[in-house]
């Protein structure tokens, strides 16, 4: 009887562990692996195009629980993502994205990722249509260059009158900016966004416009060129930067902080420089 | 007749920022109309303080608080939405040039004069939206407070 209830027993336990192993194997590591890769590519674009952390660490974390993931760690700075996953068959895996090379200021990519993120929240999408819409999302419409010339010397020829000066130095800011613009471009080409391009790019243009003034074009060197300063101060580095301070990340917030102001004060020292090199 | 020159700049301004940072659509307008708006609220809180700190600080906190209800209502990110409104009229180029330049000159006097403004406007900006963002979000826990006392109370 004993030996009996033994092999019993022994019948039930194989039973409970094949039953075990067939629900493991429902969930696949490698498909859990690319559904996390492709959220983290979503928060990536975030990141990259100018989110704040906490957006993109909320992102991550409402994504992984909407697909079904148990546990979600995740860690953000602005230059790396770590995060950590627990999916339903209890398998743990790390992936990291490493950002280089900065961050521009891409608000419709934010927005469209914001969007589908709301969207795959509320209905998850299987993993085919998801990397479907997420290589969808990297085809976002972006002002062609001539757009951007336009907008350059929009600001700069308006900041330019807005802090006093008049129609000429709006001329002389608006023939400025586009060669700002230029200059810009060669840096980020290269690969250098350090301060050394700002300041290059300040003073070259600074250059520029003295001699526009000396041509008869614009009437107020620092006028046109407080219009110039408006373009490269990142606004958008000092907001971001307090936000991040508010959300609770502190360090990210006062390192962007600290960057943004070091910036503005390499920028406006480039301006100062190419006009008091002349007047001194 | 120079201030509505300058409302027009500002509004110029606000388009090009938003050029800039790729926003599209109808969301461009309310952008550029965000920052008139923000200047105005700076002159007028300007004409009944006379300080530059406090003007600014009003300034910002009923941009901000504007901002995040728009932010809601549209859709769209809070953060990029802030700064095409708050950049071209209230971040302060023109101290910050002439902070400089007064340095490299060597008048340490203007140089102090426009530096502790630039400081100080700094610090109002900093300060204005962290105030427009708490503002909000007590308003938000209030509600949730309000949404659960009423259950229990149902």
């Amino acid at each position: 009887m004993s030996i009996q209830k033994e092999e019993e027993e022994k019948k039930n336990r194989e039973l409970k562990g094949n039953k075990v192993e067939a629900i493991l194997a429902q969930f696949s590591v490698a498909g859990s692996r690319r559904i996390a890769s492709l959220i983290l590519d979503i928060g990536e674009m975030i990141l990259r195009s100018g989110g704040e952390v906490a957006r993109v660490e909320d992102t991550i974390n409402r994504l992984c629980s909407a697909y079904g993931f148990r546990k979600t760690d995740v860690f953000t700075i602005s230059s790396c993502i770590i995060m950590t996953v627990t999916d339903e068959g209890g398998n743990i895996f790390t992936q990291t994205r490493r950002i280089r090379g900065g961050t521009g200021t891409d608000m419709e990519r934010v927005r469209r990722c914001n969007a589908l993120s709301r969207e795959l929240c509320a209905h998850p999408l299987p993993e085919a249509e998801l990397r479907k819409s997420v290589e969808a999302l990297s085809g976002t419409p972006v002002y062609s260059n001539m757009f951007l010339c336009l907008g350059y010397i929009c600001i700069a020829g308006s900041m330019a009158v807005f802090f006093g000066g008049d129609r000429a130095d709006f001329i002389a800011a608006a023939v400025a900016a586009p060669v700002m613009l230029l200059v810009m471009e060669l840096g980020r080409r290269a690969d250098i966004q350090n301060y050394v391009t700002y300041f290059l790019n300040a003073f070259i243009t600074g250059l520029l416009i003295y001699a526009l003034l000396r041509f008869g074009i614009g009437h107020n060197y620092d006028k046109i060129a407080m219009g110039c300063i408006m373009i490269l101060i990142s606004g958008v580095a000092l907001t971001t930067a307090i936000r991040d301070m508010i959300n609770g990340d502190v360090v990210t917030g006062l390192l962007g902080l600290i960057n943004a102001l070091i910036q503005a004060v390499v920028i406006a020292l480039g301006f100062v420089a190419a006009f008091a090199i002349f007047e001194r | 007749m120079r201030l509505i020159y300058e409302y027009i700049m500002v509004f110029i301004a606000g388009l090009g920022y938003c050029i800039l940072f790729n926003v599209r659509g109808y969301r461009l307008i309310i952008n550029a109309f965000g920052a008139v708006l923000a200047y105005a609220l700076y002159l007028l809180a300007f004409r009944n303080t006379g300080n530059v700190f406090w003007s600014y600080l009003i300034a910002t906190s009923l941009i901000a608080v504007l901002c995040e209800a728009l932010a809601r209502i549209t859709h769209t990110p809070t953060t990029l939405m802030i700064v095409p409104m708050i950049v071209p009229p209230l971040i302060p180029g023109g101290d910050l040039y002439n902070t400089f330049y007064s340095l490299f000159l060597g008048e340490m006097g203007t140089a102090f004069t426009y530096g502790m403004r630039l400081a100080l406007e700094i610090g109002a900006i900093n300060i204005g939206i962290i105030f427009g963002a708490t503002l909000v979000r007590l308003w938000h826990y209030i509600r949730i407070v309000h949404r659960r006392a009423g259950k229990l109370r149902a």
